[in-house]
C-alpha cells in the first residue's frame, strides 16, 4: 500500500484538501509498512465477500430490533456513497440522517459537526 | 480532570495484544468506536477529544491494524467473522455491558455481526460510511473487488 493509495481514501470527495491533516494518513502508511501487513490486508479484503453474504442477516436484525440509529455520512465517498446511507432507511425508517460534503473519512473535515450530531442524538 | 485524558492501553485476547484508546468517565454512556481500512483508531482522535467530557469512549485496533499485534495469517485467521470474535471477547474482557456502537467502514461488518449475535449489548447505532446493502456498494469499491477477484483467478 503506497502513500498515494492511502491518500485516495482521504482526499477523494473532500471539500477542502487544506483541512485534511497528514497525521492520520502518515500513521496509516507507517502501520501498513510493517513486514507482512500487505498480505494480511489482502487476505482480509478478499474475505469481504463474506460480508455481502451476511447483509440479509444484518437487515433482519435492523428490522426486528429497530435499534435507535444515527447515520452520519461523507456523501462523496466512492466506496460507500450516499446510496449506502439511504439504504439503511429501508429497514430503519426512523433513523436520523446527516450528509456531509466530504470523503470516506468524514471525521477528518467534519468531526465537530458529527460530535454535535452524536450529542443531540444520545440526549 | 484525570478522567478527561485519553489513555492508550492494550489487553491480551487469545495471545494477541489488542490496543485501544480510552477516554471519559466509565459512569457515562459508552461509545464503542470501530474503524476501518486503511486506518486504525487514529481515525477517532478528534472525535474522542470532542466527546470525552460526556461519554466513555473506547476505540480498539483490530489485529493487523494500528498498534495491535499483527500475527501472521498462519497464526490468526484474517476474516471478518474472526475479527468479530476477537472484538466480542475484547468487549467482554474490558467489562462493557452495553454501548452505543459507532460503525465506520470495516466497523460495519464487525459491528453488525456483533449486534446480530449479541443485540442486548447495543444501546444505539451510529453508522458512518459503512455498508449493509448491495445497493450501497459504490463504483470505487466494486472496482477494487473486481481487481481482487481477477488477481485471485490469475494466481
Amino acid at each position: 500500500m503506497t502513500l498515494e493509495g492511502i491518500k485516495v481514501f482521504y482526499f477523494t470527495g473532500a471539500e477542502n484538501a487544506d483541512l485534511i491533516s497528514p497525521d492520520a494518513y502518515l500513521s496509516d502508511l507507517q502501520n501498513l509498512s510493517k513486514p507482512g501487513l500487505v498480505d494480511i490486508h489482502l487476505n482480509l479484503l478478499h474475505n469481504y465477500s463474506s460480508n455481502v453474504a451476511e447483509y440479509l442477516v444484518w437487515q433482519n436484525y435492523f428490522r426486528t430490533h429497530q435499534p435507535k440509529t444515527l447515520l452520519v455520512w461523507g456523501k462523496n465517498d466512492p466506496f460507500f456513497p450516499e446510496a449506502a446511507a439511504k439504504a439503511f432507511l429501508t429497514d430503519l425508517p426512523d433513523a436520523e440522517l446527516h450528509l456531509y460534503n466530504t470523503s470516506h473519512f468524514a471525521l477528518e473535515e467534519y468531526h465537530e459537526a458529527i460530535a454535535n450530531n452524536i450529542k443531540s442524538f444520545l440526549n | 480532570m484525570n478522567n478527561f485524558k485519553v489513555s492508550y492501553k492494550s489487553v491480551n485476547i487469545d495471545g494477541v495484544n489488542v490496543f485501544y484508546r480510552e477516554a471519559g468517565e466509565k459512569s457515562k454512556p459508552a461509545i464503542l468506536l470501530l474503524g476501518g481500512f486503511p486506518s486504525s483508531s487514529i481515525t477517532f482522535r478528534n472525535l474522542i477529544e470532542e466527546l470525552k467530557g460526556d461519554y466513555h469512549l473506547i476505540a480498539p485496533d483490530y489485529p493487523g491494524f494500528g498498534n495491535s499485534d499483527a500475527p501472521s495469517p498462519n497464526e490468526y485467521e484474517y476474516s471478518f467473522k474472526n475479527i468479530t470474535d476477537t472484538i466480542e471477547k475484547f468487549v467482554d474482557q474490558i467489562g462493557l455491558k452495553g454501548f452505543n456502537l459507532y460503525a465506520f467502514d470495516y466497523g460495519g461488518p464487525v459491528g453488525f455481526r456483533l449486534a446480530s449475535k449479541r443485540p442486548e449489548l447495543i444501546q444505539s447505532l451510529i453508522i458512518q460510511n459503512a455498508n449493509a446493502y448491495t445497493e450501497g456498494i459504490g463504483e470505487g469499491f466494486a472496482a477494487a473487488m473486481l481487481f481482487l477477484q481477477n488477481r485471485n483467478e490469475e494466481t
